[in-house]
């Protein structure tokens, strides 16, 4: 199976971390402690686990308009995810992921992905990014 | 294919010859421009931006460096909502930080040129866009009323996109700025509804709440409203609809202006979908606004999105010479804008005589006036109804403006079956 995937890269970058599959769309307002980085919405499946430092694997996000605000705050506080792949458009992740590099911090790449292949993405699991690239990092 | 074209201005200001704040505003619309595919900008008449609330030290840090970079908006802009009610410093204690981090907010938009009118309701203000105007909001009613009532056409933006299309007065041409993407794709039928529901103000937030619950991401058509609907009816509709759900445009038959008839509003097709509202929906709709606490009404509030004057006529009929109940808060909220325009009439006074506690600049449901209340919430807006809970901690009760009013004098709300009692 390849452990290689490309994207559309819309914020360039590298990074690496653990996968974490988002099952919903978030808001980043109000569903997301910016202080920890704490899933809190409670109706979300991922409740209670942190974004912080992982790669989020997002189906989009939800909610207020005023988002890009409470990513930039998470991301500034260091409380943020390394990295973002996009399973739908969202432009919430790419204004607070873009913005943060006029606060002179290293912003996380985002992706959007083209293809998903099945088995690829687990929770858990190291994945790195480069540009537009995914490898996975097991074995 | 995502090529995106720029004129000879748009270039320009890209590359930095106007100054180093529109080449970051354009830097970011043209990465969202590339993210959604879109083949060019488009001008925009005015902007109304969500930024306009303290949320930390990044986003202070932000505006201050576009300041510092002498950005200025090029188009009319209004500010929303803020966190405080900034016109009432003596609502909040001295040094709240809070209201000085929200104050500070305004200010650095102040210093870029926007209008300090702090308004969820920007259609009521004397610089209302007109049918066919590209603008850009990002106030989730105010979207869905501008592009389905009034006919001018924005997405929904989101903060700092709004900013920056402010400042180099573009918008990446995509989504409902688009002719072909405005048609009407899911079809309401309302024929089950008993007729007397249709006049009733509670009954169209409901209605919105059931479609902004079932349309997912299409436009929903209504067919057979009353011509006889008021302006505050259909921006309850917007308003709920766009709170639950994904809503940023609708059709009404016979009364938005984009669906003069069926075929109008369909660009000729045929619905996607069809669906009959049953009085169940309305009914669900109204259980999930409804708290199951047993706990004493402690607070009456009314206005979300703000207040019109056409409400606070409403409003001012139903007090008459009474007073609020002592073991009960009645909040008002508005913009600053229509309560100036208010002053010449008696209905301030009245208020004021009333004891009720008028808000502008803010909404209730995210700032601190209401934290304290002990007991249940009762309001008329669907939308306070539906982020109220988890905004604020509190139970609250969606009910009709007539039903919030006796309650605010009487003391006590008695629980109906009915989702209006009048």
């Amino acid at each position: 199976m390849t452990s290689r995937l490309q994207g559309l890269a819309l914020v360039n970058g590298q990074a690496s971390g653990p996968l974490l599959v988002m099952d919903e769309p978030i808001s980043f307002w109000g569903g997301v402690d910016p202080s920890s980085g704490e899933i809190i919405d409670r109706l979300h499946p991922q409740c209670g686990q942190s974004i912080r430092g992982k790669i989020l694997l997002l189906p989009g996000t939800r909610g207020s308009t005023a988002g890009p605000g409470a990513l930039l705050e998470t991301l500034f506080n260091a409380n943020g995810p390394s990295g973002v792949l996009l399973a739908q458009d969202d432009l919430v992740t790419l204004i607070g992921s873009t913005l943060i590099q006029s606060l002179q911090k290293t912003p996380p790449p985002v992706v959007k992905l083209t293809a998903e292949p099945p088995g690829f993405f687990i929770t858990g699991t190291h994945y790195q990014i480069n540009d537009a690239w995914i490898q996975k990092l097991t074995n | 294919m995502r090529a995106l074209t720029l004129d000879d201005d748009e270039q320009a200001m890209r590359d930095g010859w106007e100054g180093k704040a529109k080449a970051f505003a354009m830097d970011l619309l043209c990465r969202v421009a590339y993210a959604q595919g879109a083949k060019k900008l488009l001008p925009i008449t005015q902007a109304h931006l969500v930024g306009s609330y303290h949320s930390g030290h990044a986003n202070l840090s932000l505006l201050r460096a576009l300041v510092d970079q002498g950005a200025q908006v090029c188009v009319p802009t209004t500010l929303n909502a803020s966190g405080a009610d900034l016109s009432h410093p003596q609502y909040y204690a001295e040094e709240d930080s809070e209201f000085r981090g929200n104050c500070d907010v305004v200010k650095l938009h102040q210093k870029m040129g926007c209008r300090i009118e702090l308004t969820c309701a920007p259609y009521h203000l004397p610089i209302r866009p007109e049918r066919g105007d590209n603008i850009a909001w990002a106030e989730s009613n105010a979207v869905v009323f501008a592009n389905s009532v009034i006919g001018a056409r924005t997405n929904m933006s989101y903060q700092y996109l709004d900013l920056c299309a402010a400042i180099a007065g573009r918008i990446p041409a995509t989504g409902l700025y688009l002719d072909q993407n405005r048609a009407g794709e899911t079809l309401y039928s309302l024929d089950g509804l008993p007729k007397h529901w249709l006049s009733n103000d509670a009954f169209y937030q409901l209605l919105g709440l059931v479609v902004g619950r079932d349309c997912g991401h299409s436009i929903p058509v209504l067919s057979k409203l009353p011509t006889s609907i008021t302006e505050d009816q259909l921006r309850g509709f917007s308003a709920a609809a766009a709170a639950a759900g994904s809503v940023a445009m609708f059709h009404a038959i016979g009364v938005t202006p984009e669906a003069p008839d069926m075929d109008t509003a369909l660009h000729g097709s045929t619905p996607k979908r069809v669906r009959k509202v049953q009085p169940n929906d309305i009914s669900q709709a109204y259980a999930l606004l409804s708290s199951s606490s047993d706990a004493p009404v402690a607070a009456v509030c009314l206005g979300a999105p703000h207040l019109s004057r056409e409400e606070f006529q409403q409003l001012s009929k139903l007090i008459g010479s009474q007073e609020t109940h002592p073991s009960i808060r009645l909040l008002i909220s508005t913009s600053r804008h229509v309560w100036r325009e208010l002053q010449g009439t008696a209905i301030p006074a009245q208020l004021l005589e009333a004891g009720a506690q008028v808000v502008v600049d803010t909404c209730t449901y995210y700032g601190s006036l209401v934290r304290e209340v002990q007991g249940q919430v009762l309001t008329n807006s669907a939308k306070w109804a539906y982020y109220g809970p988890g905004n604020l901690g509190l139970p609250v009760q969606f009910a009709s403006m007539n039903s919030c009013v006796e309650a605010a004098i009487n003391g006590r709300w008695q629980r109906s079956e009915l989702f209006f009692n009048d």
